[in-house]
């Protein structure tokens, strides 16, 4: 934990008081909803909001439990991970409110692109596993480093890497079968 | 190769940002999720004074009743230091076992 971090969270333990605990939320907010978005993938910005917020109460709720054993950031993060990814499973498991397989892109961006190799592309990535499609996410849409990944996900530098290059691989096998490389 | 697909597909896809009605929601939520835990310290306090109250309204009802005789204000003093103590080993003696207050806060939970 950050000396910042370990005092904000000592002093809303402390006092209780909304106003301290909105100011970890000040520090921790872009990253947490960079992790949800990230793991409902484009086009779940509205549902990643909520799935922040709902980490935010459960943290406001249960902070008093918090041990301190690891950073409050990591601990914070793997609780938006989690609740994202129960997120992107329930919606895949209610076929009536599914994640968006198309979404919503800046059409002046994307006119002189082939639509169809941004859908094969598309379904590649929603076929990673949940750590490599976070990742990509995080790295090519949301302009994240490696090291960065890491601190965010809660995992080693190393791990993050494998990810990105075994993501690449497999995406760049799935568009072959596709018949959409170059 | 494929570095530069992602690269070029996810350029087109605006960088997603929080709402600025994000923190009004939340604040909103937040305070709706304080108000049982100001109830509860509040019933806390409550559970707490309630004795306090009891033992000081029936000390000046005795001391109504029962009309004592003038004193001295050294006898005054003295007596209210050995009131004070006897106090004080009452209600540690009187105070439940940490059993009973776990018990005590489970049903009241």
């Amino acid at each position: 934990m950050t000396d910042e971090d370990a005092h904000l969270v000592q002093m809303f333990i402390t006092t209780g008081r909304v106003e301290d605990f909105e100011a970890l939320v000040e520090r921790h907010q872009r990253h947490v909803f960079r992790i949800a978005v990230s793991v409902l993938g484009p086009g779940g910005e509205s549902r990643a909001e909520d799935v922040t917020q709902e980490v935010f109460l459960q943290v406001y709720r249960s902070l008093h439990a918090f041990e301190g054993r690891s950073r409050f950031s990591t601990w914070l993060y793997r609780i938006a991970y989690n609740r994202a990814l129960d997120q992107r499973r329930a919606s895949r498991a209610r076929p009536e409110d599914p994640l968006p397989t198309r979404p919503l892109v800046d059409r002046r961006a994307s006119s002189s692109r082939d639509p169809f190799r941004d859908d094969a592309l598309t379904e590649c990535i929603a076929q990673l596993s949940d750590g490599q499609r976070t990742a990509v996410h995080l790295h090519y849409w949301l302009g994240h480093t490696v090291a960065e990944i890491a601190g965010m996900l809660g995992v080693q530098s190393g791990t993050a890497k494998i990810w990105l290059f075994r993501a690449r691989h497999l995406l760049a096998q799935c568009l072959g079968r596709k018949g959409v490389r170059r | 190769m494929i570095h530069e697909d992602l690269v070029r597909h996810f350029r087109s896809h605006p960088e997603p940002q929080l709402s600025p009605e994000f923190s009004v929601r939340l604040r909103r939520q937040l305070e709706l999720s304080q108000q049982p835990r100001r109830h509860l310290a509040m019933r806390d306090e409550i559970w707490r004074w309630m004795p306090r109250v009891y033992w000081i309204a029936a000390a000046a009802l005795i001391m109504r009743v029962v009309r004592p005789p003038a004193f001295e204000p050294a006898h005054m003093a003295v007596m209210a230091i050995v009131a004070s103590i006897a106090a004080l080993a009452v209600q540690r003696a009187l105070r439940p076992a940490r059993l009973t207050q776990i018990l005590r806060d489970a049903l009241l939970r």
